[in-house]
């Protein structure tokens, strides 16, 4: 059983966050073991084992990001070291965001950081908009098209280095 | 985790650090990544007119392993000829610094940089063809 099915969600990458909670907080209940006071314990056991994939399930779905990734699994990735090849141009602007990123951290110019955390959090949402509406396509009639799950491995390359750049940022 | 001492070394004291002109014809660039972990390599060549490596740089973002493993690459690399450059291989990067097996990725993307360097440079050598090659100076 996948995490959208576990959680009683169609295998989507369009999540409704309500459904997601009411799901997520409802199948908690069922297996806490509140409920579950007379169980034998092996029965417990197998609860307490439920409840963990749940909160994977949770977890993963809830953040775009994650959702997303673990989506392009299910359906066959390709993976981020199945497919590492990027254009050598976006590489080469990676590699001088990182300098940048250096530079203003040496200078402790917070203005200059937080204007560079604004706008790659802003490409970083821009890039998945874009997965959401390519997972949207797959969902209606190219779930088999491997062109269009390369596309959205590339994308997802692309915000795993976004993050990079953002965490450097942070750190 | 405790790095080795080589990998130190070279993460301290990285040798070749810095850029060619990418448009020369005499350079090679290549620029890798890993996206599972959001490290960039960019490695050049230049090469002499006898297809020797003359002088190699990169710059490196990542862990102290990929930044020892492009640096040792550089070094390795002067003096080479095309061929030998080819030759290098991750495991050796691997073996020279004593690199963990989770660092043996920071290897391979080194020896993925020796070659998108090489077939960089390679391409561009073919695309200039010696009879169009006209003197540029008087």
């Amino acid at each position: 059983m996948n995490y959208f099915e576990l959680l009683e969600l169609p295998t989507s990458y369009d999540v409704d966050p309500d459904a997601l909670e009411r799901s997520f907080l409802s199948l908690s209940r069922r297996y806490h073991p509140d409920f579950h006071q007379l169980a034998s314990s092996e029965e417990l056991a197998k609860n307490q084992a439920t409840q963990a994939s749940l909160n994977d399930a949770y977890t993963t779905l809830k953040q775009p990001f994650r959702r997303a990734e673990y989506l392009l699994s299910l359906l066959g990735g390709p993976s981020a070291s199945e497919q590492k090849e990027m254009p050598p141009e976006f590489l080469e602007d990676v590699l001088e965001l990182r300098l940048e990123i250096e530079e203003a951290k040496e200078s402790e110019d917070a203005l200059a950081i937080a204007a560079m955390e604004e706008r790659l959090a802003r490409d970083r949402d821009e890039v998945m908009g874009r997965v959401g509406r390519t997972f949207t396509r797959l969902d209606a009639a190219e779930a088999a098209n491997v062109e269009t799950r390369r596309t959205i491995r590339s994308d997802l390359n692309i915000v795993r280095y976004l993050n990079g750049l953002i965490r450097d940022l942070r750190e | 985790m405790a790095y080795s001492d080589k990998v130190l070394d070279h993460y301290n004291a990285p040798r070749n650090v810095g850029s060619f002109d990418k448009a020369d014809p005499h350079v090679g660039t290549g620029v890798v990544g890993a996206p599972e972990c959001g490290d960039v390599m960019k490695l050049q060549i230049k090469v002499n007119a006898e297809g020797v490596i003359e002088d190699a740089k990169f710059k490196t973002f990542g862990c102290g392993s990929a930044i020892a493993s492009s640096s040792l690459a550089t070094e390795w690399l002067k003096g080479k000829s095309l061929d030998e450059a080819g030759d290098i291989k991750n495991t050796e990067i691997v073996k020279e610094l004593s690199l963990p097996p989770v660092k043996v990725h920071c290897s391979v993307l080194a020896e993925d940089a020796i070659k998108a360097a090489l077939k960089d440079y390679k391409s561009k050598s073919e695309t200039e063809s010696p009879l169009a090659a006209t003197p540029s100076e008087g």
